[in-house]
């Protein structure tokens, strides 16, 4: 793993897979994708991570499961927003900010 | 389409898919770029790591309820139960009693009051009754409100009456029987079991009953068009009534149709036949009673002669016992009521204790992540496991108790009770009981759940063992509901049992031992006329007093305790201005035989008994009871005084007081004795009746003595029922003696249980401050000091409970002396003596615990902070 690429942590991986699958129906592959592109490449998903991750959320009904032909014509795992990730992904995101802008203030104060 | 199918393939193989279409996807990603396809391949799959782990873990997240997994949490309960068996097994036992009672009484209640009589429309149905007793109506009447009114469906009549049944030779026997309008069964929705319905004016066709078909004729269908002598006269049987049929009474064996003759058709004035409707649709209750009012108010105008002032009511069908046993039962229904919030208490309350004990346990789950909900759901589901479990067990008890009801009430008072023989526990019955197992886990569990979801993180933690979580008020005053209630039942068990001994004493006013009492019936055929009754009647006491065994010998109508009604009827005091409506005289009558106050040694308070000279063409005469003396001539002698009884619904000649004898119960469901009027039966002859023979040594060996000399006067007539009075008087009472039995046992049920409760709390408390009184010790408190603090705890307790309960109590037992007669309003001793009792059993309950507190070795304790 080169040292530039952040691993993401547990809590802040629900919520950026909840905003790319926010962005369209999406498989697996194409999360872990979009993330690297969307974040220049410096957020590296671990398999290991997504897909409980995505098992998880599917399972508490934030996001919702469907078997569709990908652009390569293969069935794949779709997942897309529900309702109720939505309205997870509006509160994680304020919560976000709040901390990052939180943190960030420290930070510069300390500095 | 595709994706309903794609959802039904098993969850492994769609997370294969996905992991491999994702490595797939990699490759060719790795091959548009460039590389080679083996090496794409490779470096896909090694990119992608050790795909069994990520299976494993999808798994798991996959299978991770939101809601938590219910299944789990109930294996979790009960491992949680199985480490504390103890508490599970008191907590069942406790539950299963409370439902097991309730379900038992319910059962009862059910069968009797609920659903008494198995008629499809039994809502519809109603008795309409006249409304001064006797509530029966003469035939005129009768005919007159089925063609005239429009709120009913159809109407029909019937009387009771005892037949004579025989046939081809055998032995005669003697049944209950009604006689009914040939649209009775029309009337209440029903038919035959077997054979057909009777046809308008049908005559000499009868129904039997499933009992005794079964009996007599071997549950032989054959029977079904062959003629049965009834009342000496041939009767061809058309029907075979359902086994449930229970109309107008069980015990009722034999139907015929009425065959009014004119001169009944005609008759205005006596009381003769029970009229039942079935309303019309859309028609209610009160609108019916009001067209019936309409219709009496006609008919006196019609009629000023007979009719003036008769008025009617209506009673729906499933109220017509009510009156009976309703009082009873739900009384019975109270007691097993508290004895179940009783035991939901103790168990609201045990939980609560062993909840707070987990305190630490559950501020460990909460601080791992387990929400309040998830940590109050475990404690729920405990508690309804435990409540089920009870309700299964209490299922068992109350299949148990309902046996032990039945056994209790003998045959006989059985089928005089619409519905016992439906009384088994049932559908309903169960569901009721798994209802009340559900709530009962509701209550106690929330009362824990809520304990443990108002658990504070933190406070619970830094607490830890030193102070064992906040006291909680919530615990104790559940006890001091379980004292109150316990003393209420005790209260009303006591009560119960005081109107009981009152009712004995009052049956005490005769002497029922050495006493013979056979049931007699004399049929239309050969005993037409009053004189032929008479005739019958004087020979039977003669013949059975010239009996050496014999002391006394006498005919009546009626015995004390017999179930048999006396008529009931007005009657004028001469030289008094006639009292209207309520005030109008009334007694009970009963017609008897010069020698019945000697048979059954009822006393003569004054005045002297009928003699063999008070025939049918002396002055009339008639012998009072006390109760009507003091009712109408407090103060006075009414020896001398004149009286006109009723006759029917017309007043006779006067006749002359001459006696008065002491009270006798009748009842055991009556409040009080009834003023009664003693007639001599030469004067009107009964065709039913008594033969009631003091003997001397056991009664029933006179038996085969008196059948050969009843034989020898008339060879064809059956005695019924022979059977010593103390049996007679046993049967009675055994409804009363089983409803104080099942309130003792409530009353000491809720003991045991209320004692428990305080024990628990207590023997809680004592172990929550063992620290305390450690130091305290250590500190040089003598162990005395300790006892009478834990001592004072159960005191307050107690004494709360027991001042709530007397409060309770007087409202009880004052409500209780409305029901039974000879309770008093201010029963002393029990609303003194249950508190007493509460009050010492608190204290026992809570000496073990006590004592141990005084054990407290304060190094041990201390050490183990």
């Amino acid at each position: 793993m080169s040292n530039d690429k952040v691993d993401v942590l547990q809590g802040t991986l629900d919520m950026l897979i909840l905003k790319t699958a926010g962005l369209g129906p999406i498989h697996g592959y194409g999360i872990a994708q979009r993330l690297k592109q969307l974040s220049e490449e410096v957020l590296q998903v671990k398999q290991g991570s997504l897909y409980p991750a995505l098992h998880r959320l599917e399972k508490q009904g934030l996001l919702q499961a469907e078997w569709q032909e990908s652009e390569t014509g293969r069935q794949a795992k779709y997942y897309k927003l529900t309702a109720a990730g939505r309205k997870r992904l509006q509160g994680d995101t304020k919560e976000w900010a709040a901390l990052s802008r939180a943190i960030g203030l420290v930070l510069e104060t300390a500095e | 389409m595709r994706w309903f199918r794609s959802r039904k393939r098993p969850y492994e193989q769609q997370l294969e898919d996905e992991l491999r279409f994702h490595i797939d996807q990699q490759a060719r990603d790795y091959i548009a770029a460039g590389v080679p396809p083996n090496e794409a391949n490779r470096r896909a799959a090694l990119e992608f790591g050790g795909a069994s782990q990520i299976k494993e873990e999808c798994r798991e997240a996959a299978s991770r309820n939101p809601i938590p997994d219910l299944t789990a949490d109930i294996r979790f309960g009960i491992r949680q139960l199985r480490k504390r068996p103890g508490f599970t097994s008191v907590a069942i036992v406790a539950l299963a009693l409370g439902i097991g009672a309730n379900s038992a009484v319910f059962s009862v209640v059910n069968a009797v009051l609920l659903r008494p009589l198995s008629f499809p429309d039994l809502d519809r149905l109603v008795e309409i009754r006249i409304s001064v007793s006797p509530t029966s109506a003469p035939v005129a009447d009768y005919l007159d409100w089925k063609s005239r009114a429009t709120s009913f469906q159809h109407m029909s009549a019937y009387a009771y009456d005892n037949f004579h049944l025989g046939s081809d030779g055998s032995d005669p026997a003697g049944v209950f029987g009604a006689q009914i309008t040939t649209d009775l069964l029309t009337t209440l929705g029903t038919k035959p079991a077997h054979g057909r319905d009777f046809s308008a004016n049908e005559e000499n066709v009868a129904f039997i009953s499933d009992t005794l078909w079964k009996e007599r004729f071997a549950a032989d269908t054959g029977v079904l068009g062959k003629s049965i002598l009834i009342d000496r006269k041939p009767h061809v049987v058309v029907g075979i009534l359902p086994p449930d049929f229970d109309f107008p009474l069980p015990r009722v064996a034999v139907w015929t149709p009425f065959a009014f003759s004119a001169e009944e058709r005609a008759d205005r004035s006596r009381p003769r036949v029970h009229v039942v409707a079935q309303l019309k649709d859309g028609v209610s209750l009160s609108a019916a009673a009001a067209e019936m009012d309409l219709q009496t108010r006609r008919l006196s105008s019609e009629h000023p002669a007979t009719n003036a002032d008769r008025r009617t009511r209506l009673v729906l069908f499933r109220e017509r016992q009510i009156e009976f046993s309703g009082p009873f039962l739900a009384l019975l229904q109270a007691a097993a009521a508290f004895v179940l919030l009783i035991a939901c208490a103790n168990l609201a309350n045990l939980q609560l204790a062993h909840g707070m004990a987990r305190t630490r346990e559950l501020a460990v789950r909460a601080a791992l992540g387990a929400g309040r909900w998830r940590v109050a759901r475990l404690l729920l589901i405990e508690s309804l496991i435990l409540a089920l479990a009870g309700g299964i067990a209490g299922v068992a008890v109350a299949y148990a108790g309902v046996e032990l009801i039945k056994a209790g009430v003998p045959a006989d008072t059985a089928r005089s009770v619409v519905g016992w023989s439906r009384v088994a526990l049932h559908i309903p019955v169960l569901a009721f009981t798994f209802g009340i197992a559900v709530l009962a886990g509701v209550l106690f569990g929330v009362s824990s759940a809520w304990r443990a979801a108002r658990v504070q993180l933190t406070d619970s933690l830094k607490e830890g063992s030193l102070q064992g979580g906040a006291k909680s008020a919530l615990r104790p005053a559940l006890v001091v509901a379980e004292v109150m209630l316990a003393v209420i039942a005790v209260v009303g068990a006591t009560q119960t049992a005081r109107g009981f001994q009152a009712m004995f004493d009052i049956y005490g006013g005769f002497t029922p031992e050495q006493v013979l009492a056979i049931r007699l019936t004399l049929p239309h055929e050969g005993y037409a006329t009053p004189q032929a009754v008479s005739a019958f009647l004087d020979r039977a006491a003669a013949e059975a007093a010239s009996l050496p065994q014999v002391q006394a010998a006498t005919v009546t109508t009626n015995l004390p305790g017999s179930l048999t009604f006396n008529p009931n009827g007005r009657f004028e005091l001469e030289g008094k201005p006639p009292l209207r409506d309520a005030n109008t005289p009334r007694a009970e009558f009963q017609f008897i035989g010069p020698d019945y106050f000697r048979a059954l040694r009822i006393h003569v308070r004054s005045g002297r008994a009928f003699t063999d000279q008070d025939g049918e063409s002396a002055p009339s005469v008639a012998v009072i009871n006390q109760r009507l003396a003091s009712r109408f001539w407090p103060g006075e002698n009414p020896i001398g005084k004149r009286i006109s009884v009723f006759h029917g619904l017309q007043p006779e000649s006067p006749r002359t007081i001459i006696g008065v004898v002491a009270d006798v119960q009748q009842f055991w469901f009556q409040q009080e004795p009834r003023p009664l009027i003693y007639l001599p039966y030469r004067q009107a002859p009964p065709r039913q009746l008594f033969l009631a023979l003091r003997t001397h040594g056991d009664p029933m060996a006179v038996l085969p003595a008196i059948r050969e000399r009843i034989a020898a006067i008339d060879p064809a007539l059956p005695l019924y029922e022979p059977r010593p009075m103390n049996t007679v008087l046993q049967e009675t009472m055994s409804a009363m003696r089983m409803t104080t039995g099942m309130m003792t046992l409530f009353g000491i049920l809720a003991l045991v249980l209320a004692a428990f409760g305080v024990y628990g709390v207590v023997a809680y408390s004592v172990t929550q401050r063992r620290r305390e009184f450690s130091i305290r010790m250590a500190l040089g408190a003598r162990p005395g000091v300790v006892l009478r603090m834990v001592l004072r705890q159960a005191l307050t307790i107690a004494g709360v409970g027991c001042a709530l309960g007397l409060a309770s109590g007087i409202l009880v037992s004052r409500a209780m002396s409305g029901i039974m007669y000879g309770t008093g309003t201010q029963n002393i001793a029990a609303l003194v003596g249950a508190p007493l009792l509460l009050a010492a059993i608190s204290l026992l309950a809570s000496w073990l615990p006590a004592r141990s507190g005084m054990q407290v070795d304060p190094a041990v304790v201390l050490r183990q902070e």
